[in-house]
C-alpha cells in the first residue's frame, strides 16, 4: 500500500498545522483573512507571546503573512492566510476526513 | 492521537471557522449615515415641491448640494472608523463592502452625469425625477446581498422593502407625494436596519 492511500500514516499529517492553537489560527484565517492580531488573540484565547510564537512558525512555513501598519498612532498587525497556507489547510482537512472515515 | 482528541480538535476548528463565517457585518454605521441623509433630503425635497415652508425652487440646489458634500465627507470619515473592528475581512463583510461599492459607483455615475449635464446646459435636466426607482434598486440589491451572505434577516427584509419601494415610487411618479413616501422608505429600509446592525457590532481590537 502506498503512502498516498494510508490514512493512518502520521507522516502525511502536516505537523506545522497540527497543534491545537495553530489549528485554531488556520481555521479562523480560512474565513477571515486578514485578521487583526487582537481579533485572532481573542478568538483563539491565546496570550500575545504565545500567539506570536505560533504565528512565527506558520510564517516560516509560508502559511501566513504578517503585515504591520499604524492605525492613527497605534501599531496594528494584520495576519493573512497565504495561498500555500490555504492549500495546506485544505490538505489537512482531507487527511482528517480520511482518518476518521478509516477509523469508523 | 485517539479518536476523542481528534473529534475535539475538529469541533474546536469548526467553532473557529464558524466564528469567522458569522462575524457581524460592519456596515451599520454607513447605512445609518446614508439613511439619515437620504430620508432628510427626500423629506426636504418633498417640503419644497409641496410648498410646506415656502422655500424657492433654488432650495433644491441647496438641499442636494449639501447632500453631496456631506455624503462625500461623511463616507470618507466613516471608512476610517471600522479599521479596528474584528471580522472586517470575513466573507460577509467583503461581500457587503463590494456590493455597496459597486452600487455607489452606479449611483455616482448616474447623478454625476445629471449634475454635469445640468451645469453644461445651464438648468435642470430630466432624470432626477426618475431616479427614485434606480436608487431603491441599488439599495435593495445591496441589502439583500449583504443580508443573505451574512444571514442577517432584518437586512434581507429591508432589501425586499427597498425593492417594493421601486414599485411604489413608480406608482407615485410625477407627484409631490413620491418624495415624501421615498423619505419614509429610506427611513425604514436604510436607517432602521443600519441602527439594528450597529447594535450588533463587536468592539474595536488592535
Amino acid at each position: 500500500m502506498s503512502d498516498e492511500t494510508n490514512p493512518f500514516d502520521h507522516g502525511q499529517i502536516d505537523d506545522v498545522i497540527h497543534g491545537r492553537l495553530r489549528l485554531g489560527i488556520m481555521a479562523y484565517l480560512s474565513t477571515v483573512s486578514p485578521a487583526i492580531f487582537g481579533e485572532l488573540k481573542e478568538k483563539v484565547s491565546a496570550t500575545d507571546g504565545n500567539l506570536s510564537t505560533h504565528l512565527r512558525k506558520l510564517e516560516e512555513a509560508g502559511y501566513v503573512r504578517q503585515e504591520k501598519r499604524f492605525v492613527g498612532r497605534r501599531p496594528q498587525t494584520r495576519v493573512f492566510l497565504t495561498d500555500s497556507g490555504r492549500k495546506a489547510w485544505l490538505t489537512w482537512i482531507e487527511r482528517m476526513q480520511g482518518l476518521m472515515r478509516a477509523a469508523e | 492521537m485517539n479518536q476523542t482528541t481528534l473529534h475535539d480538535d475538529i469541533a474546536y476548528v469548526r467553532d473557529l471557522a464558524e466564528a469567522g463565517q458569522r462575524a457581524p457585518l460592519l456596515g451599520g454605521r454607513f447605512l445609518t449615515f446614508w439613511g439619515v441623509l437620504t430620508s432628510t433630503a427626500y423629506f426636504l425635497h418633498y417640503s419644497i415641491s409641496a410648498g410646506l415652508f415656502g422655500w424657492p425652487d433654488v432650495a433644491y440646489a441647496w438641499v442636494w448640494g449639501t447632500f453631496l458634500i456631506v455624503g462625500i465627507i461623511g463616507q470618507s470619515l466613516l471608512v476610517y472608523t471600522i479599521r479596528n473592528k474584528p471580522g472586517g475581512n470575513s466573507v460577509g463583510n467583503r461581500a457587503e463592502a463590494t456590493v455597496w461599492m459597486a452600487g455607489g459607483f452606479a449611483l455616482f455615475a448616474y447623478f454625476g452625469t445629471l449634475i454635469v449635464k445640468s451645469i453644461a446646459v445651464g438648468g435642470p435636466v430630466p432624470g432626477f425625477e426618475s431616479s427614485l426607482p434606480i436608487v431603491f434598486a441599488v439599495y435593495g440589491t445591496g441589502l439583500i446581498t449583504s443580508g443573505l451572505m451574512a444571514n442577517v434577516k432584518p437586512l434581507t427584509f429591508a432589501g425586499y422593502g427597498a425593492l417594493a419601494m421601486i414599485a411604489v415610487s413608480i406608482w407615485f411618479a410625477g407627484t409631490d407625494l413620491t418624495w415624501g413616501i421615498a423619505s419614509l422608505g429610506a427611513f425604514l429600509t436604510v436607517l432602521v436596519p443600519g441602527l439594528i446592525m450597529m447594535r450588533r457590532e463587536p468592539k474595536d481590537v488592535i
